[in-house]
């Protein structure tokens, strides 16, 4: 696939992170340098300690670098304060993580709500339920729901607001196999269907064929970038 | 209703007991401060009304050999609203039960005092137990009720006092 005719969602320009521990500076991200498009589905695959969570939480506004600067479109969020910041994950990004942070006293519907009350332009809450196939299970609570469908209800809540970009940070971690593959359809739909820039990170090179393309990083600094040219369904993966 | 709402008031139900036990406490606590509040004040206002029903003084001052002629010249002097004069004497007290003499402050009192109760122009008497000096009698005193307490005096009861070298 051809990226050079496509819009850049994100521009990342040699940045870094330097985290300090006491006495030790930790070199998070060491000059990375990377663009990502509209409508894309990337895998950022590492080792743990690679950087990745970090290198996604400066894209999605959680974070700032030490150094460099990231554009999203025409906005430098290297340059934007905490208020900016805050509208522009609002506005723009839906996060999943790895343990699904979803609030135990609201019902899976509740908790998609949560969000498309305060967005500008929200989906129907059932719907995003729908797309992720949980609306027959919308009433149940967290702790009456699995792993794989409470991350499901999380995918739901990020996608609701009709965000432009969708970060996963190691969405299928807690999960097995199966369940992670079907979390992993929930995600390549939304993809597919709504046109959402994905990032996922994983560490699981499995998961990397269903990308359109495979950013891999180590040590803090880009090892590899890999165009897949034909994608895999998340059904045919195994690992 | 707002989800976040919901959210309070289903974490607030789950914590039913925490819920009340904290109210109850902050309830004591309100209570508490609202009736130690109210003491106070009516305490103040007790002590207020008692200072003003008993006409009580907010300036003393003591001369020497000093002749009643004075008293309006006291009295020309701005901002004093009522003037009155006392004879403030220490002398010797006999107490039976006291090996050495008590020594004792005698303040007169106004002739043109009642017989119930003191209508003196300041610094009323508040007579708790026994009666108002009668006019033209000799030998009577009013004690403050805390050195009769400690005596055990009661209304009636005799006691020496040397006065000037004289029983």
């Amino acid at each position: 696939m051809s990226t050079s005719t496509q819009t850049a969602v994100f521009r990342a320009l040699d940045i870094a992170k330097v985290y300090q521990m006491g006495q030790v500076d930790v070199h998070a991200l060491r000059g990375v340098s990377l663009e990502l498009f509209d409508h894309e589905f990337v895998v950022l695959l590492g080792a743990s300690g690679s950087g990745k969570s970090t290198l996604l939480n400066i894209l999605g506004g959680l974070d700032v670098p030490t150094s460099g600067t990231v554009h999203y479109r025409d906005k430098e969020l290297t340059a934007s304060d905490d208020n900016d910041l805050t509208r522009y994950r609002r506005e723009n990004v839906g996060f999943v993580f790895q343990f699904y942070n979803l609030i135990p006293s609201l019902t899976a519907l509740e908790n998609v709500e949560l969000i498309t009350e305060i967005a500008k332009s929200p989906m129907n809450a059932l719907d995003a339920l729908d797309l992720v196939k949980m609306k027959e299970r919308a009433n149940h609570f967290p702790a009456q729901l699995s792993g794989g469908e409470q991350q499901r209800v999380a995918i739901a809540r990020a996608i609701a607001k009709n965000p432009k970009v969708l970060l996963c940070d190691e969405p299928t971690g807690a999960l097995d196999v199966h369940t992670g593959i079907v979390v992993l359809e929930a995600i390549a739909r939304i993809n597919r269907e709504l046109g959402t820039t994905t990032v996922v990170i994983t560490h699981n090179a499995a998961i990397s064929k269903m990308a359109d393309r495979v950013i891999s990083l180590s040590d803090g600094q880009i090892s590899g970038v890999q165009t897949n040219h034909s994608k895999v369904s998340a059904a045919e993966l195994t690992w | 209703m707002r989800k976040l709402d919901q959210k309070l008031i289903r974490d607030l139900s789950h914590l039913k007991a925490q819920a009340i036990a904290i109210i109850f406490v902050i309830a004591a606590g309100v209570a508490t401060f609202v009736m130690s509040m109210c003491a106070y004040k009516s305490l103040e206002e007790s002590k207020e009304v008692f200072y003003r029903e008993y006409r009580f003084a907010e300036v003393f001052a003591e001369t020497r050999r000093s002749p009643n002629a004075l008293i309006p010249r006291i009295q020309e002097i701005s901002g004093v609203a009522a003037v009155e004069t006392r004879l403030v004497y220490d002398v010797l007290l006999d107490v039976p039960e006291m090996a050495e003499p008590a020594i004792a402050r005698l303040i007169s009192i106004p002739q043109s005092t009642g017989p119930q109760s003191d209508t003196s122009r300041l610094n009323r008497l508040y007579i708790s137990r026994g009666r108002m000096l009668e006019p033209n009698r000799t030998g009577e005193v009013v004690v403050s009720e805390i050195f009769a307490d400690a005596h055990g005096f009661v209304a009636g009861d005799r006691v020496d006092a040397i006065i000037n070298g004289r029983t």
